[in-house]
């Protein structure tokens, strides 16, 4: 089940890897925008929150691990 | 002329004397950050006929509403308060069927059975949640250092926790690196299903009940005869013994009344570390890579989940029954990946992939795509849709089917919360994002200002199916502005 989500893992990370570039502050009008946040957004993680308590899986984007209520 | 020169004059003065009282406003006005507020609201609702209050099987209808404020005080500098305040009103139908049998239940043998009077736990319950951090800033260094405290309130559960997280920016790079450690301490009030419940907890040991032989030695077991616990049947210590022969659940010695009642209490802590690196790839990409690892220590179970046994028996409340018992210890790790990429000048693609796994043999894999578009300057759609799959623990299964044997389970742990077993789940859905061009909100008496600047309204509603049949919808709501 995980091999072809390995090779995404690692195709992602041969992406970044190799593409980086510095970018000037007058180029930043993309990457400044909302879209671009690298994060889950606050209504994100409020939704999030309620299907994590329906599955065995949590973690990423610093939200629900585990306890602090009585879920799983 | 005489005259002209005059009224030059005091044009002039008046023009200068403006200018200047313009120049001696306070350094501190200029420099005011806003106060940050944001506000949300989510509601949601799911059915389904897996509850593990009865074992794997019946309804799993429930709603609930939650509000929330987000608060940020600036101080000084980049520095500032974090205040963060919540109430969650939810009502589970599965609630009601805790006290759905009283009195002991024996598998085979003569039973006192009664059916059950009402809930000890009501079917309708809110909690209360909050937190407060302080942001110290160094401007310099680029970093952020956060600690933080809350606490959370429902029926049956009381938790504290306590933070820090750290930021670094490295501008010659590029890179902002997080990194947040949380301790979670939760107190469980043990709630029992109705008939595990003629156990009253004393000290230093745990009556054995009617007929019953005291577990620790000094409880009093009172009356005589053979009820499910008395002398001879090992079921008692069967079920409040884990696989290492500790008492399950460890006997705090400690109680809590509610409504009249003693019930027992336990303790769940979860230590949590997570980290994230984010970069930027170029003018239009970026992406970040995170690690959580999570170690939970003490009740991990649920105390009102029940779990059927394959007896043979098909009379719900002759069939061998037991109280969930799952390890009293579970390693989480999760790792994850995002990538945004900004596609035309209106149109963004944002993705996300978690992989995960646990010690109690959970594996699973998640993969979020969204797609923000940019119908007007100041308004996005987003569609997305969210794929979830899972191989689940070894120690679930459904009703009925779990074998009692030692040899069937030899870790001795049993569970039927299908949230824990082998799923699939979809959920589709779509945001809107409404970011005002110009200043939006309300203005002071002389219209001069804004006291209250709108700086985002966003609404999310989101639909999922999971394979086992449950269903869910959610519809969010925020509203972010400033003071």
């Amino acid at each position: 089940m995980f091999r072809s989500k390995r090779c995404i893992v690692a195709l992602l990370l041969l992406v970044t890897a190799t593409s980086c570039e510095s970018v000037k502050a007058y180029q930043r009008q993309y990457l400044k925008d909302d879209a671009m946040q690298q994060g889950a957004s606050s209504i994100e993680k409020s939704e999030n929150e309620a299907f994590s308590y329906r599955e065995g899986a949590s973690g990423g984007d610093f939200g629900k691990t585990g306890g602090g209520c009585g879920c799983n | 002329m005489e005259i002209i020169f005059t009224l030059i004059v005091l044009l002039v003065s008046t023009v200068v004397a403006f200018g200047q009282q313009k120049n001696e406003k306070p350094q501190e006005e200029k420099e005011k950050r806003p106060v940050k507020v944001s506000l949300l609201s989510n509601y949601y609702e799911q059915d389904g006929d897996r509850s593990a209050v009865n074992g794997g099987w019946g309804s799993q209808k429930l709603t609930s509403f939650t509000q929330e404020a987000g608060f940020y005080i600036p101080v000084k500098d980049s520095s500032g308060y974090k205040l963060h305040v919540g109430i969650d009103h939810f009502t589970a139908a599965s609630l009601r069927m805790i006290d759905k049998y009283q009195g002991p239940v024996a598998s085979g043998a003569s039973t006192t059975i009664v059916a059950g009077q009402g809930s000890s736990v009501s079917e309708d319950e809110t909690r209360y949640f909050g937190s407060i951090g302080y942001d110290f800033a160094n401007k310099k260094k680029h970093s952020i250092f956060t600690p933080t405290i809350g606490f959370s309130k429902e029926y049956d559960v009381a938790s504290i926790n306590g933070g820090l997280s750290f930021a670094k920016y490295f501008p010659k790079k590029d890179i902002h690196y997080v990194t947040a450690l949380n301790i979670i301490r939760d107190r469980w009030m043990v709630i029992y299903p109705g008939e595990f419940r003629p156990i009253t907890v004393t000290d230093g040991g745990v009556d054995g009940g009617t007929g019953g032989s005291s577990y620790n030695g000094s409880g009093s077991g009172s009356g005589s005869g053979s009820g499910y616990y008395g002398s001879g049947t090992d079921y008692y210590n069967q079920i409040f013994t884990d696989a290492n022969n500790r008492r399950y659940p460890e006997p705090t010695g400690k109680t809590v009344e509610k409504n009249g009642k003693k019930f027992p209490v336990d303790y769940r802590t979860s230590y949590s570390f997570s980290n994230m690196v984010a970069f930027t790839i170029n003018k239009r990409m970026n992406a970040a890579v995170g690690l959580d690892l999570v170690l939970q220590k003490g009740l991990l179970s649920t105390p009102f989940h029940r779990v059927y046994f394959n007896d043979g028996v098909h009379v719900d409340s002759l069939k061998e029954v037991r109280i969930e018992k799952l390890p009293r210890e579970r390693f989480k790790v999760s790792v994850s990946g995002r990538f945004n990429y900004f596609l035309t000048n209106k149109l963004a693609l944002r993705s996300q992939v978690r992989l995960y796994a646990d010690s109690w043999d959970i594996l699973a894999f998640t993969g979020t795509i969204e797609a923000p578009y940019k119908v007007f300057k100041s308004l996005t759609v987003t569609p997305f849709y969210r794929f979830h799959k899972q191989q689940g623990t070894s120690y679930y299964n459904g009703y009925g089917r779990h074998e009692s044997s030692p040899e069937a389970i030899p870790a001795g742990y049993y569970t039927s919360d299908i949230d824990l077993a082998y799923i699939t789940s979809n959920k589709i859905g779509a945001a809107l994002r409404f970011v005002p061009f110009n200043a939006f909100g309300i203005s002071d008496e002389d219209d001069t200002k804004k006291i209250l600047n709108v700086k985002s309204i966003g609404l999310r509603y989101a639909y999922y199916k999971r394979s086992d049949g449950l269903k869910a919808n959610t519809v969010s709501f925020e509203l972010a502005f400033e003071l």
